[in-house]
């Protein structure tokens, strides 16, 4: 059959009121707010394009202790508190750092990245840290990604070319971040904290 | 809107016989009009000898029964007019359990139990069913008998009425309710079929099943009509081709894997794809073909928790193996058209996301191109046939985004690394940032709220079960189904002979001196439908008119199999 032969004429003026009917589809009336319960401490990774925010108000300087776990082989950064410094000269691997707020591509997932700052070697320049803060430097104004090379012993670097819009930094201030990117076991307060007391071979 | 507004309001229920492939055969309607409390009761006599139904039909009443095509069915058989309001509560049962995952069916019965009313046992109805499908002459007694059970449906239906009002979204519900008119002129329409070469292929089955095999599975991975597991390890073993496993360290062999796979694999995959589903699915008895040789089946409207039509796969042309559709045949003097939106899905993301690159990659005509111009994989002049692995690779992304698919689904199905399936998504994150936050939006609300709709009301439960990428996509689904329907109801006010709906296309018939203008009223149709849905921004179709003695023919994907099946039991073959 033709559907010409039926009455549908009468049932149409539903169309009539469709404007009535259109529910938006926006999706936009519920407002949200990222909590970030952790921030890595770490380096960038050779693969992730990141930024690092230029802003004072994100960085400071630590001392930290590098300690390389010999079970676990997992190297981490012990935060040492400033009038513990010349308690622990014996500890080696300690160097100030300067911490910096970055985020990586593509969704802007902030890290502090700890900077070793130049030291003086007997070797001659410290290369490794400072093509660090040379390419530190160039983070703060666009995206680009690290990597060492043995080669030229030091860092270097691989500028993005995209388009890719301005980063968006966490709305947290710096020592927020801090708090969340070190926890209480990995601050050095005092001599008796385990990690001093495996160093010096007392347990 | 609410019920008070109308006049009267009526509970119908016909019971009919209804064969594979047929017309139904109307043998009682009872109506009970809900404010009154007047009933009406028709035996099959007094059905045939009038043209309108004993209740107005006119916009100050309203007509309700559970799945209204049914009761449309029978109008249209008699020669009914169309209410000028349904509520189908089927529908509205679908609509109220959207995305509930229960395993229960969405029948009276279940819907009845649901709002803890008593419901006639569903054993008492398959007696009164099986009468019907034997169906009559009928002795007074019977007809009688068919009347009261009738009448306890339409009872129950009323009851429902009262629980399940509150909970309607009332206005939305009657535009639903029209598309079920337009449902039961689809499945009494039916598609034209070449039964001829039907009953070719159905007397020959086993043999063809043999002769596929032996044409096909040239690496032997099938024992006479058996897939042997083992075989096909060893299969992909030869060949070095990877496949997904169960954690049971089991090659998965779900279609779905098969599908993606076959995608991967062109050459060794999709010939066995194609098999397997051929032959696990293809139950060309179940075709559901009247004398007339149409194939009609119940359309499902709203089964799918995107508001989908969702016809028995089984039953319907369009259902199983794609190269079945080489059956579509239109009679003499008349043609069909397949009527596809073009690029439906990536249209409805870019307008409703606002995402202005999207849209300019859909305008453009070649979005995959497009795209791969944008994120700088070729020159600005580069086109379709001057890169065509690039549009490829793009095409591959822009396809797995719409389908929520990660870094590790698309480099297998597009034969990448995970470097570069990775690289890939990142630079549609980057040319397609707003579609990206609209579609994290989705996901909130959906998350949050514990529901989504659509621009029309269509709506889907979300809870914690529910996969995000599912949830994701339903914007876009949801609303490319009310987009068909919006079409197809407005393709029936002009006149125009709707006989399927398939996904995102249509298939119109007509005369063939016809067929060209109807085609372009049927685009104009569904041009304003895309309006509807998408504001200032249409979305063009294409067609293919296909004209007797010709017949349908999916070009990509069913020809290959086609004619090999053909060549297997001397049937005609296709020809481009």
């Amino acid at each position: 059959m033709n559907s010409t032969e039926s009455n549908i004429e009468s049932s149409i003026n539903t169309f009539a009121d469709l404007e009535k009917l259109r529910i938006t589809q926006d999706f936009d009336d519920i407002s949200v707010e990222t909590v970030y319960t952790y921030i890595p401490l770490r380096k960038p990774s050779k693969t992730e394009f990141f930024r690092v925010n230029p802003s004072e108000d994100s960085r400071g300087t630590f001392l930290f202790l590098k300690h390389k776990d010999s079970t676990t082989k997992s190297e981490d950064l012990y935060l040492i508190v400033p009038e513990l410094v010349s308690q622990i000269a014996d500890i080696p691997d300690v160097s100030s750092y300067l911490v910096v707020t970055a985020v990586s591509r593509p969704d802007n997932t902030p890290f502090l990245w700890p900077v070793r700052l130049p030291k003086k070697t007997s070797f001659g320049p410290d290369t490794w840290a400072i093509s660090a803060q040379v390419i530190l430097k160039k983070a703060e104004e666009t995206w680009l990604r690290k990597e060492f090379k043995m080669g030229v012993q030091g860092h270097m670097a691989t500028l993005s070319k995209a388009d890719w819009p301005e980063p968006e930094f966490p709305d947290l201030s710096f020592k927020e971040m801090l708090t969340k990117a070190i926890p209480e076991q990995m601050i050095i307060k005092d001599q008796s904290h385990t990690v001093i007391r495996k160093i010096r071979g007392e347990i | 809107m609410n019920l008070k507004a109308f006049k009267e309001i009526w509970v119908i229920d016909f019971e009919y016989q209804s064969l594979p492939g047929e017309n139904p055969n109307p043998y009682c309607m009872v109506g009970l009009e809900v404010i009154t409390g007047k009933f009406t009761r028709m035996d099959s006599t007094e059905l045939r000898s009038t043209k309108v139904p004993p209740f107005e039909v006119t916009p100050e009443n309203l007509v309700v029964a559970y799945y209204a095509p049914a009761e449309f069915s029978c109008f249209l058989e008699l020669g009914w007019p169309c209410p000028a309001n349904t509520l189908d509560l089927c529908a509205e049962f679908k609509w109220l359990k959207s995305g509930v995952q229960d395993g229960l069916r969405r029948d009276l019965v279940a819907a009845l139990k649901h709002f803890g009313l008593d419901a006639v046992t569903p054993d008492a109805k398959d007696e009164w069913r099986e009468l019907a499908i034997r169906g009559g002459p009928f002795t007074s007694v019977e007809m009688e008998g068919l009347m009261d059970y009738c009448a306890e449906d339409v009872q129950a239906t009323a009851k429902l009425l009262k629980q399940m009002s509150p909970k309607v979204d009332l206005n939305r519900a009657l535009l639903r309710g029209s598309y079920c008119w337009s449902v039961a002129l689809m499945e009494r329409s039916g598609v034209p079929v070449d039964t001829e070469t039907l009953m070719l292929l159905k007397g020959q089955w086993s043999a063809l099943q043999s002769g596929l095999i032996v044409a096909t599975d040239k690496w032997g991975v099938y024992d006479g009509n058996t897939f042997k597991r083992d075989r096909f390890e060893t299969f992909l073993k030869t060949h070095k081709l990877e496949w997904p496993r169960l954690d049971s360290g089991h090659l998965c062999l779900k279609e779905e894997t098969f599908r993606q796979q076959a995608k991967a694999y062109p050459d060794l995959i999709s010939p066995l794809y194609e098999l397997r589903t051929t032959l696990g699915k293809l139950k060309l008895n179940s075709l559901a073909v009247g004398k007339d040789g149409r194939n009609r089946v119940m359309l499902s409207p709203f089964q799918s928790k995107t508001g989908r039509n969702q016809p028995s796969n089984s039953k319907f042309i369009f259902g199983p193996a794609t190269w079945i559709r080489g059956l579509i045949k239109p009679d003499e003097g008349r043609a069909i058209a397949y009527i596809d939106w073009s690029q439906q899905e990536l249209g409805i993301a870019a307008r409703l996301s606002g995402d202005e690159s999207m849209m300019e990659a859909y305008r453009s005509g070649d979005p995959y191109i497009t795209f791969a111009r944008m994120a700088g994989a070729v020159p600005e002049d580069g086109t379709k046939q001057s890169h065509p692995v690039e549009r490829s690779r793009y095409k591959q992304c822009m396809l797995a985004v719409q389908y929520g698919m990660g870094a590790g689904s698309l480099s297998l199905t597009a034969g990448l690394a995970l470097l570069d399936a990775k690289v890939l998504l990142q630079a549609h994150r980057d040319a397609f940032s707003d579609y990206w936050k609209w579609s994290e939006l989705i996901e909130r609300q959906g998350f949050g709220n514990g529901e989504l709709r659509s621009t029309f009301g269509w709506r889907v439960l979300v809870d914690v079960d529910s996969r995000a990428a599912s949830v994701k996509n339903f914007p876009v689904q949801a609303n490319g189904a009310e987009m068909l329907r919006l079409a197809i109801m407005k393709m029936h006010t002009v006149g125009i002979q709707v006989i399927a709906p398939v996904h995102d296309a249509v298939m119109i018939e007509g005369a063939s001196s016809e067929i060209e203008t109807h085609t372009m009223k049927a685009q104009e149709c569904m041009r304003w439908a895309s309006q509807q849905i998408l504001p200032g921004f249409p979305l063009d179709s294409d067609a293919m008119i296909v004209n007797y003695p010709n017949r349908y023919m999916d070009e990509d994907r069913g020809t290959v199999m086609w004619n090999k099946v053909m060549e297997i039991v001397g049937g005609p073959l296709y020809t481009h």
